[in-house]
C-alpha cells in the first residue's frame, strides 16, 4: 500500500502519543537501572532477594492461573449459550457491567462479601453459621472480584471463535457415530480453543497487573505485584524499586504469555491461515 | 423379495404450520441406489435429516434394519450421512477424518489406519492420507466425505445433492465414480438430488417428490416411459402437453379430442372417463418431422438447436408449439428455422392425465 505524502501528517499525533507514554517508561526503565553509583542490576538483585517481593511476585501467578482456570470454566458455556441463544441482547447484558467503573463494582463486592453483608447476613440468618465467614480481604476475596470483572473479556474471546465453528459438523460427527461427548471434545474444543487460549491469555495479563481490586478486596499480608508497585510509587516514593518490579512483571508476563502462544499455533496447525 | 432396510411409515414433519413432508411411506431396499427426486422445497432434505436423526417427524416412525429408530438418536443408528457441504472436519488431516468413526467405535488404531488406507484406495486419493482439508480440491473433499462414511459401513448411506457444487465435468465424474464404489461396496445408497438427468443415470429407482408427498417410485425406465402424474411427466425428462377432452375409454386406452390440432387421437391412460378434460402428454422424441406429404399436420420450424448426437427443434402446429427430437446423422439435412414440415406424431406413446383443475 502506498500512502500519500499528505497521509503521513495523520501519524503526527500517533507519534506524539507515543513520545509521551515512551517518555514515562523509558523514565521508569532508567530509574530502575541507573542507581546513585552509576548503571546497575541493584534494583532487580534487592527485588529477587527480598523474601516479601517473591512471595508477591509467585503469589500474583498463582492467582493469574486461577481467575484464568475460572474465568474460562465460567466463560465456556456462557458463551454457548449466547450463541445458541441468537439474540443480542443477551450479550448486551453481558457487556453492561463493563460501562460500570473497576472500583464501584469492587465497592459492590465488599457490601456482599463483608462480615455483614448480603452473604453472611443471609447464611447466619438462615442459621447455617453462627460467626460470619471470611470472604473479603483474603485470596477468595480477589478471586471472586477479579473473575467478575474479566467475564465478559473472557467470554467475548470464546465467544467470536465458538459462532464461527460450522454447526454441521456436529451433525457430520453425529452420523460418523460421535455421541454428545465425543462431538465437544473432538470437534467442538478443538475449534473453539484458540477463543479459549485467548480468554486466558487476557484474563491472565489483566490478573497480572490488576491494582484496584486487589488493594479493596485482598489481605494487607498478602499483596500482588500490581499494589505492590502502587504502593511503592505513591506511599513509600521508592521509584526505582517501583520501576524494577514493574519491568519484572512486565517481563514475567510476557513469559508465561508464550506457551500460551505455542499452544494457538498448534491447536491451528492444520486450519488454513486466516486471510486478513 | 428383497429385504427392506430403511422403512419411513406415514412419516410426516409440520414446521409449526408448513408441512415440509406429508404422509410419506417409503422402503428402501438392501444394496439398492435410490434416489429422492423433486424440485426445490418439496421435502427432500428434510426426509433424509429424518431418517438419519437430526430431525424429529410430527408423527410416523422411522424403522432400520427392522429397528423402530424413530427415538434413537443420529450416532446411535446405523446410518452414515454425507452432507451436502460435506462438513469436513477442518483441524484433521485426511487420514484423521476417515478414522474418526472407527475410533470412536472402539477400533484399534493400527486397524483403524489400515482400513483408512483401503478406503483411500478405493476412492482414488492412495497417498493423500495427510493432506490437510484445505488442501484438497472439491472433488477430492467429496472422496474424502463419501470414505469417512463408508469406511464405517453403515446399513444405508445417505447423500444429500453431495454433487451440487461440482463443475459439469467434475460431476459426471463423480457420478460414474459414486456408481462405481456403490456397487463395489454394496451399500445401500438413499441419494438426494434435484437434477433428474443424474437420477435418471444413477438410480436402481426413483423416489419423485412433490411438495411434500412421493408422487411415483419406480426403476428410472419406468418413470420415464410410464409417468403416473402429470408431474412426473414434466418434471422428469422434457414433454409437450396437449390440452383436451376424453371421448371414449377401451381399456388403459383412451380416445382424446385434441382442439388445438383439430384431431382425435388414441392414447395410454388409466382413471379418465368419457367426458374429462384432460391433458395428454407427449415426448419430444415421439414428434417426427418430415417433409413427406401425407403426414397428419404441418407446422412451421421456429427454433432448431443442434447437441450433438441430437437436434432439437421448436415446432409451431396451428397455435400449440411442439418440441421434437430426432438423433442427428451427418448425412441428414437439417431443418432450417421457418422452414415448413410435415408433422407426424407417435400418439401410441402419450399418455392423458385428468387436468388439474
Ligand atoms: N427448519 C425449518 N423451519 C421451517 N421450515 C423449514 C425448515 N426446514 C425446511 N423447511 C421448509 O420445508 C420445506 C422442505 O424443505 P427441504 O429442505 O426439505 O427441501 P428440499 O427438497 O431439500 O429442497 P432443496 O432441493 O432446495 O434442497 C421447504 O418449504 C422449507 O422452507
Ligand atoms: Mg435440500
Amino acid at each position: 500500500m502506498r500512502l500519500s505524502r499528505a497521509a503521513f501528517l495523520l501519524l503526527l499525533p500517533v507519534l506524539g502519543m507515543i513520545l509521551s507514554l515512551g517518555t514515562g517508561v523509558f523514565a521508569l526503565i532508567e530509574q530502575s537501572f541507573v542507581g546513585a553509583d552509576g548503571l546497575s542490576l541493584k534494583a532487580f538483585q534487592a527485588f529477587v532477594s527480598r523474601r516479601e517481593a517473591m512471595s508477591v511476585f509467585l503469589y500474583t501467578h498463582q492467582m493469574a492461573l486461577l481467575v484464568s482456570a475460572i474465568c474460562v470454566v465460567v466463560s465456556f458455556p456462557l458463551a454457548v449459550f449466547l450463541v445458541r441463544k441468537q439474540n443480542q441482547a443477551y450479550v448486551l447484558l453481558i457487556m453492561m457491567p463493563l460501562l460500570v467503573s473497576i472500583v464501584v463494582r469492587t465497592y459492590g463486592w465488599m457490601v456482599i462479601l463483608g462480615p455483614r453483608g448480603l452473604i453472611n447476613a443471609a447464611l447466619m440468618g438462615a442459621g447455617i453459621t453462627t460467626a460470619p465467614i471470611r470472604l473479603m480481604f483474603n485470596t477468595t476475596g480477589v478471586v471472586i472480584g477479579l473473575v467478575h470483572i474479566y467475564i465478559p473479556f473472557a467470554t467475548l474471546s470464546i465467544l467470536t471463535v465458538y459462532s464461527k465453528i460450522d454447526r454441521s459438523l456436529v451433525d457430520g460427527a453425529a452420523a460418523l457415530g460421535a455421541g454428545p461427548w465425543r462431538v465437544f471434545s473432538r470437534i467442538i474444543l478443538p475449534l473453539a480453543m484458540p477463543g479459549v487460549i485467548a480468554a486466558a491469555s487476557i484474563v491472565y495479563l489483566l490478573t497480572i497487573g490488576a491494582v484496584v481490586t486487589p488493594l479493596l478486596l485482598g489481605s494487607i499480608q498478602q499483596m500482588m505485584l500490581g499494589s505492590m508497585i502502587y504502593d511503592q510509587m505513591l506511599v513509600t516514593f521508592d521509584f526505582p524499586s517501583a520501576g524494577s518490579a514493574a519491568i519484572i512483571l512486565t517481563l514475567s508476563a510476557a513469559l508465561a504469555i508464550l506457551p500460551l502462544q505455542l499452544a494457538d499455533r498448534w491447536v491451528t496447525r492444520k486450519l488454513p491461515a486466516e486471510r486478513s | 423379495m428383497p429385504e427392506v432396510v430403511v422403512h419411513a411409515k406415514a412419516v410426516e414433519k409440520k414446521y409449526r404450520d408448513v408441512a415440509a413432508v406429508r404422509g410419506v411411506d417409503l422402503e428402501v431396499f438392501r444394496g439398492e441406489f435410490l434416489t429422492l427426486l423433486g424440485p426445490s422445497g418439496c421435502g427432500k432434505t428434510t426426509l433424509l435429516r429424518m431418517i438419519v436423526g437430526f430431525e424429529q417427524p410430527t408423527t410416523g416412525r422411522i424403522v432400520i434394519d427392522g429397528r423402530d429408530v424413530t427415538e434413537v438418536p443420529t450416532y446411535r443408528r446405523p446410518i452414515g450421512m454425507v452432507l451436502q457441504n460435506l462438513a469436513l472436519f477442518p483441524h484433521m488431516n485426511v487420514q484423521e477424518n476417515i478414522t474418526f468413526g472407527l475410533l470412536t467405535r472402539g477400533e484399534r488404531k493400527s486397524a483403524a489406519l489400515q482400513k483408512a488406507t483401503q478406503m483411500l484406495s478405493l476412492v482414488g486419493l492412495a497417498g493423500f492420507g495427510h493432506r490437510l482439508i484445505h488442501e484438497l480440491s472439491g472433488g477430492q473433499k467429496q472422496r474424502v466425505a463419501l470414505a469417512r462414511s463408508i469406511v464405517l459401513e453403515p446399513s444405508v448411506l445417505l447423500l444429500d445433492e453431495p454433487l451440487g457444487a461440482l463443475d459439469l465435468k467434475l460431476r459426471q465424474q463423480m457420478q460414474g465414480e459414486l456408481k462405481r464404489i456403490q456397487r463395489q461396496v454394496g451399500i445401500t445408497f438413499i441419494f438426494v438430488t434435484h437434477d433428474q438427468e443424474e437420477a435418471l443415470t444413477m438410480s436402481d429407482r426413483i423416489v419423485v417428490m412433490n411438495a411434500g408427498r412421493i408422487e411415483q417410485i419406480g426403476a428410472p425406465q419406468e418413470i420415464y416411459d410410464h409417468p403416473e402424474t402429470m408431474f412426473v411427466a414434466s418434471f422428469v425428462g422434457d414433454t409437450n402437453v396437449f390440452a383436451g377432452r376424453a371421448i371414449a375409454t377401451a381399456g388403459a386406452r383412451v380416445s382424446v379430442e385434441l382442439p388445438a390440432l383439430g384431431q382425435t387421437v388414441e392414447v395410454q391412460g388409466r382413471g379418465i372417463t368419457p367426458g374429462m378434460a384432460v391433458n395428454v402428454m407427449i415426448r419430444p422424441e415421439f414428434v417426427a418431422l418430415d417433409d413427406q406429404p401425407g403426414a397428419p399436420c404441418s407446422g412451421q420450424v421456429t427454433d432448431r438447436t443442434f447437441v450433438g448426437a441430437d437436434i432439437r427443434y421448436s415446432v409451431t402446429v396451428g397455435n400449440q408449439n411442439l418440441e421434437a427430437r430426432r438423433p442427428h446423422r451427418p448425412e441428414d439435412r437439417m431443418l432450417a428455422p421457418s422452414a415448413t414440415s410435415g408433422v407426424t406424431i407417435d400418439w401410441a406413446n402419450g399418455i392423458a392425465f385428468p387436468s388439474a383443475a
